[in-house]
C-alpha cells in the first residue's frame, strides 16, 4: 500500500492524473532547495546592519534593494526563508507526531482515553490559536526560532489528532482489521502493522495542513512583534518593514519579496494538499 | 388508436463513463393507452429507470438522450424547448421517484413542497392552495397536519405517499412510478401501491410502473414490458405473460418468483447481465439463454407482434 | 431544541471560559521574572537611572496589584475582579483601566470584522453556489484558480498589498486610521462617510481574502447537494431553475457552511487583528500590537482573555442558532 512499493510506471501514471500534487510538490521542492542552498550562495555580511546605503530601490547591485537599516534585502530573504520553513516543518512534525499518537490512541482504544482526548481537542478548537499563542509568546523573555517552533507546535497537534482519530475509527471497522484481530494479533502490533500503513495518505494530508497552519501562525505572531527579534524570518521581515514605516514610505522592495515568497509557499502547500485530497478521496471511493 | 396517449419510438440513452459509452437504453418502443397501467420490469441495469427518467427528459450529464421520440398526444417531448418541457413536468407527466427517503427537501415543510409545485405551474396561492394541499394529502390517506411537518418527521411510507400527492397535484395524464415501493416493508408496500392505484383511477390517468418485482406487476398492472440490457424483449397483457411467457428471459424471471404453494430450491438466472459498453453481438441474452440456437449469436432479434397484443424479441418465435 | 442541548452547549462554554481564564492567570506567573520589576527597570533605564530605590517601588506596586499574596488568594481575587469586569490597570498608560482601553477599541473591531466577515461569507457562498451550478457559463470556471489563490493568502498580507496600491501609489483611500485625522466623532453623515472611507481598505482585505475560502467550500458542498435525490424530484416537479438553485440547492449547502464559519471563527478573528495593525485601525488588534511593543502585560492578558471569551460566546450563540436553520438537528436531540 505504501507509495514506495509501487513501480515507477504506476507512480508516473499517478503523477499524470494528479497534476495538483505534482505541481505543489515541485514548487515546495524549489523553495526547500532555495532554503538549503541559498545561504551558501550569498554573503552573510550583506545582511548586516549598515552593510550598504539604506533604502535603495532595486538595482543591478541589489536585486531587491536595501532596507532602512542598510541590509541587502535579497540576502535577508535568502537567510529568512530556511528559518520560517524550519518553524513550519518542526511545528508540523511535532504536531503530526503527537497528533498521530493521540489520534490512534483515541480512535483505537476508545472509552475514557477517547473521551479525554476528544474533549480536550474540542475545547482547544474553540480557543482562537492566536490568542493562546500571543499569551504564551508574550511571556517568553527571549524568543528564538526554536522556541517559536515549540510555541506554535503546542497547538499544532489538534487538527491532526481529530483527522487521524476519525480515520482510525473507520479503519478499525474494516474487514481486514477484524480478521487480524481474530487471528490473535494484539493491540500494539495491530496498530503498527495494519492500521498505521493505511493511514499514510491521511497522515500526509494532515502534515501538509499542520505545516500550513504553523507557518501562518508563526508569521502572524512575528508580524505582531512576538517573534525572535534577532533572527531573520519572513514574518520578522514584514514586522520590521511595518515598524520602520516601509509601507507608507513606499519601500515596496522590502516587504514585497517576502510576501511573494510566502504566497509561493502557501500556494505550494495548497496544491499539495489538494493533490493529497484527491488521493484520499479516491481511496474512499474505491473502498466504499 | 384513439385511446393512445403516449408513443415511445426507438428511445436511445447512453452514459459517458471512464470505461466507455454505456448504452443504457437501446431502441425501446412502446405505447401507453389512456387510463392504462403499464409495467416496465427488469433486473438492475436493464435500463428501466433510465427509460422512465428519459420520458421526462430528466437525464443529466454524463447521460444523454441519443435518439428517438416520446409522443405525448402527438407532441414530441424530446423536441420541446427546455422551458416548454419544464411547464409540462408534473402538469402533464409526473414522477413518483424511487427512494422517497431522500427525495423530499429536508429543510422545507411538506406543505411548502406541495405549494411550490402548484405555484410553479399555475400561479395560484393563498387560501385556495391551502385547501388544495389538504385535499391532496387526504387523497393519499394522510392527515392535514402533515403539511406543517418536515420530511424527517415522517415514516418511509408516509414520505412515499407525499411523493404521490406531489405527482398528482396538477392532475397529470401520465404518472411514472419508479420503483415506488422498493425501500419499504411488505405491509407498507401494499398500502402505498393501493394508494397509487386509487388516485390513478380517480384521476383517469395512465401509470407506468417501473420495477423488478414480477409479483407486484402481476397484481397491479394491465400490461407489462420486460427489459433486458436496454431492450424490450417482451410486451403484453400481464395475465397472459405470467401464465404463458414467450421469451426465455421472461420465463426464468417468472420462475424465480417463489410461490407459497410449493417448496423447492430458489431458482435464479445463471450468469451475469452483459456489459453495456461492449455488448455481445446478436441477442443480448444469448450467453445465458437455456434455449439458445446458433442464430442467436449472430442476428439481433426484433420486437414483433407474434400474436394479437403479444410482442416478443426472440428467434424462437 | 431541548433544554438538554442548550445546557450541554452552555457547559462547554463555561468550561472554555474557565480554562482560558485559569490559563491566563497561570502562564504569566509561570514565567521567570516579574513584569512589574521588568517594567520599572525599563523605565529606570530609559530615564537615566534617576528614579531611586526601585525595590521599594516594586514592593509598593506589588502590594497595589495584590501580587504579594499567595497564589490561591490571588486566584480568588482574580475571579472577583473579573466578575466586576475589572481586568486590572494598563501598565503603560496607568491609571487607565484595561477594561476602558478595550471598550474604546472594541466597537471598531466588531464593526469592521463583523461586517466584512458577513459580506465575505455572503458573496463567497453565492459565488461558490453559482460555480457549482451546471448551467453557469463555463467561462465563469476560470474564476476558480483565482479564488484558490485568494484563499491561500493571509488577510494581512493582502492588506499590505492593498495599502500600497490603493493608498500610497494611487491615493484613492486613506492609508490608515479609523477616521479622518483630527476629526471629532459625531453622529452625522460627514463622520459616517469618513469612517466608511477609512474602513474600506481593511474591509476589502478581509473580504477578498475570505471570499476564496467560502466560495471554494460552498462549491464543494453544492456539488454534493446537487447529486441528491431531492434535486431530481425538484426538477421533476417543473420548478424554475432559480427556485431549485436557491431553495433546494443553496439552502441545503448553507448548513455545513455555517458550521464551518463557527469553527473557523478563531482563525477569522486572528486574521482581522493583523489587518488592523497594517492599517493602524483603532481596534482591539492595534491595541494588542501596541501593548506588545510596550510590554504592557496586563493589557495583553486582558485582550487575549476578551478574544477567547468572545469567540466562545459567539460559538455558543451559533450553536443555538443552528437548530433553527436545520430542522433535522432539533429533532435528533429530542
Amino acid at each position: 500500500m505504501a507509495f514506495a512499493s509501487l513501480s515507477l510506471g504506476t507512480r508516473l501514471e499517478a503523477g499524470r492524473s494528479n497534476p495538483a500534487l505534482v505541481a505543489g510538490l515541485a514548487l515546495l521542492g524549489l523553495v526547500i532547495l532555495a532554503a538549503l542552498v541559498g545561504p551558501w550562495l550569498i554573503n552573510p555580511e550583506d545582511a548586516r546592519v549598515g552593510a550598504f546605503a539604506p533604502s535603495r530601490p532595486p538595482s543591478a547591485a541589489h536585486i531587491f534593494g536595501t532596507d532602512t537599516q542598510g541590509r541587502d534585502v535579497l540576502a535577508v530573504l535568502v537567510l529568512a526563508n530556511p528559518e520560517t520553513l524550519k518553524v513550519g516543518f518542526i511545528a508540523g512534525t511535532v504536531g503530526l507526531g503527537i497528533g498521530t499518537l493521540l489520534g490512534l490512541a483515541s480512535g483505537y482504544f476508545g472509552g475514557i482515553t477517547d473521551a479525554v482526548i476528544r474533549t480536550t481537542a474540542d475545547v482547544l478548537t474553540t480557543i482562537p490559536g492566536v490568542a493562546m499563542l500571543v499569551l504564551v509568546a508574550t511571556f517568553i523573555k527571549t524568543m528564538t526560532v526554536g522556541l517559536m517552533a515549540l510555541v506554535v507546535a503546542s497547538l499544532a497537534w489538534i487538527y491532526p489528532t481529530r483527522a487521524i482519530r476519525a480515520q482510525t475509527l473507520s479503519l478499525r471497522e474494516r474487514a481486514y482489521i477484524q480478521v487480524a484481530r481474530l487471528n490473535g494479533v494484539g493491540g500494539l502490533e495491530l496498530v503498527l502493522r495494519e492500521i498505521l500503513p493505511n493511514l499514510l495518505p491521511y497522515t500526509a494530508a494532515s502534515f501538509v495542513s499542520a505545516v500550513s497552519h504553523a507557518i501562518i501562525a508563526t508569521i502572524g505572531l512575528e508580524a505582531l512583534g512576538l517573534g525572535p527579534q534577532n533572527a531573520f524570518t519572513l514574518g520578522m521581515m514584514i514586522y520590521w518593514s511595518q515598524f520602520y514605516g516601509a509601507i507608507v514610505r513606499g519601500l515596496w522592495w522590502w516587504w514585497g519579496p517576502p510576501i511573494l515568497l510566502i504566497l509561493v509557499i502557501f500556494v505550494a502547500l495548497l496544491l499539495t494538499s489538494a493533490g493529497l485530497d484527491r488521493i484520499v478521496n479516491t481511496r474512499i471511493r474505491s473502498a466504499a | 388508436m384513439s385511446a393512445d396517449l403516449l408513443h415511445v419510438r426507438d428511445l436511445r440513452v447512453s452514459y459517458a463513463s471512464p470505461a466507455g459509452e454505456v448504452r443504457a437504453v437501446e431502441g425501446v418502443s412502446f405505447t401507453l393507452r389512456a387510463g392504462e397501467r403499464l409495467g416496465l420490469a427488469g433486473e438492475s441495469g436493464s435500463g428501466k429507470s433510465t427509460t422512465a427518467l428519459a420520458l421526462m427528459r430528466l437525464i443529466r450529464p454524463p447521460g444523454r438522450i441519443n435518439g428517438g421520440q416520446v409522443l405525448l398526444n402527438g407532441m414530441d417531448l424530446l423536441a420541446l424547448s427546455d422551458g416548454a418541457m419544464r411547464g409540462l413536468r408534473c402538469a402533464a407527466i409526473s414522477l413518483v421517484p424511487q427512494g422517497a427517503m431522500n427525495s423530499l427537501n429536508p429543510v422545507l415543510r411538506i406543505g411548502h413542497q406541495l405549494a411550490d409545485t402548484i405555484a410553479a405551474h399555475d400561479d395560484s396561492r393563498g387560501a385556495a392552495t391551502e385547501n388544495r394541499i389538504s385535499d391532496l394529502l387526504e387523497a393519499v390517506g394522510l392527515e392535514r397536519r402533515v403539511a406543517r411537518m418536515y420530511p424527517h418527521e415522517l415514516s418511509g411510507g408516509m414520505k412515499q405517499r407525499v411523493c404521490i400527492a406531489i405527482a398528482i397535484s396538477l392532475r397529470p395524464r401520465v404518472i411514472i412510478a419508479d420503483e415506488p415501493t422498493s425501500a419499504l416493508d411488505v405491509v407498507v408496500q401494499r398500502q402505498v401501491i393501493e394508494t397509487l392505484g386509487t388516485v390513478q383511477r380517480n384521476l383517469g390517468a395512465s401509470i407506468i410502473l417501473v420495477g423488478h418485482d414480477m409479483g407486484l406487476m402481476a397484481q397491479f398492472v394491465d400490461r407489462v414490458g420486460v427489459l433486458y440490457a436496454g431492450r424490450l424483449v417482451e410486451l403484453g397483457p400481464v395475465r397472459d405473460i405470467m401464465l404463458d411467457p414467450l421469451h426465455p428471459y421472461t420465463q426464468l424471471l417468472i420462475a424465480s418468483v417463489p410461490t407459497l404453494e410449493s417448496r423447492g430450491v430458489f431458482k435464479g438466472i445463471p450468469g451475469l447481465p452483459p456489459s453495456l459498453v461492449n455488448p455481445p453481438p446478436g441477442c443480448p441474452f444469448h450467453p445465458r439463454c437455456p434455449k439458445v440456437v446458433d442464430r442467436c449469436a449472430a442476428d439481433m432479434p426484433t420486437l414483433r407482434e407474434v400474436r394479437p397484443g403479444r410482442w416478443v424479441a426472440c428467434h424462437l418465435h | 431544541m431541548t433544554p438538554g442541548y442548550v445546557v450541554r452547549r452552555f457547559g462547554v462554554l463555561v468550561l472554555v471560559v474557565f480554562l482560558a481564564t485559569t490559563v491566563n492567570f497561570i502562564i504569566p506567573r509561570l514565567t521567570p521574572g516579574d513584569p512589574i520589576e521588568q517594567k520599572l527597570s525599563q523605565l529606570v533605564a530609559t530615564s537615566g537611572g534617576q528614579i531611586g530605590d526601585v525595590t521599594a517601588m516594586v514592593e509598593s506596586y506589588r502590594k497595589r496589584f495584590g501580587l504579594d499574596q499567595p497564589w490561591h488568594v490571588q486566584y480568588v481575587n482574580y475571579w472577583i475582579a473579573l466578575a466586576r469586569l475589572d481586568l486590572g490597570f494598563s501598565l503603560e498608560n496607568f491609571p487607565e483601566r484595561v477594561s476602558d482601553a478595550i471598550a474604546a477599541a472594541l466597537p471598531w473591531t466588531v464593526g469592521l470584522l463583523g461586517l466584512s466577515t458577513l459580506i465575505a461569507f455572503g458573496i463567497g457562498s453565492l459565488l461558490g453556489g453559482l460555480l457549482a451550478w451546471p448551467r453557469t457559463p463555463p467561462g465563469a470556471r476560470a474564476a476558480i484558480p483565482l479564488l484558490m489563490l485568494l484563499s491561500a493568502v493571509p488577510y494581512f498580507l493582502l492588506g499590505i498589498i492593498l495599502v500600497f496600491l490603493l493608498a500610497i501609489k494611487v491615493k484613492l483611500f486613506p492609508a490608515g486610521g479609523g477616521y479622518p485625522f483630527g476629526a471629532i466623532l459625531r453622529f452625522d453623515l460627514a463622520t459616517g462617510v469618513g469612517i466608511v472611507h477609512h474602513a474600506a481598505l481593511p474591509a476589502l482585505s478581509i473580504i477578498l481574502a475570505g471570499i476564496g475560502t467560502w466560495a471554494l467550500g460552498m462549491r464543494g458542498m453544492m456539488i454534493s447537494v446537487l447529486g441528491e435525490d431531492y434535486i431530481t424530484l425538484a426538477e421533476a416537479k417543473g420548478l424554475s431553475e432559480r427556485r431549485i438553485f436557491l431553495w433546494y440547492g443553496l439552502r441545503n449547502a448553507l448548513l455545513p457552511q455555517v458550521t464551518t464559519l463557527a469553527l473557523t471563527l478563531g482563525h477569522v478573528v486572528s486574521g482581522a487583528i493583523l489587518v488592523e495593525v497594517i492599517f493602524s485601525y483603532p481596534g482591539v488588534g492595534l491595541k494588542l500590537y501596541h501593548a506588545i511593543l510596550a510590554k504592557d502585560y496586563f493589557l495583553i492578558q486582558g485582550i487575549v482573555l476578551l478574544l477567547i471569551v468572545s469567540i466562545a460566546v459567539t460559538m455558543f450563540i451559533m450553536d443555538l442558532i443552528y437548530p433553527l436553520i436545520d430542522p433535522r438537528i432539533a429533532y435528533r436531540r429530542r
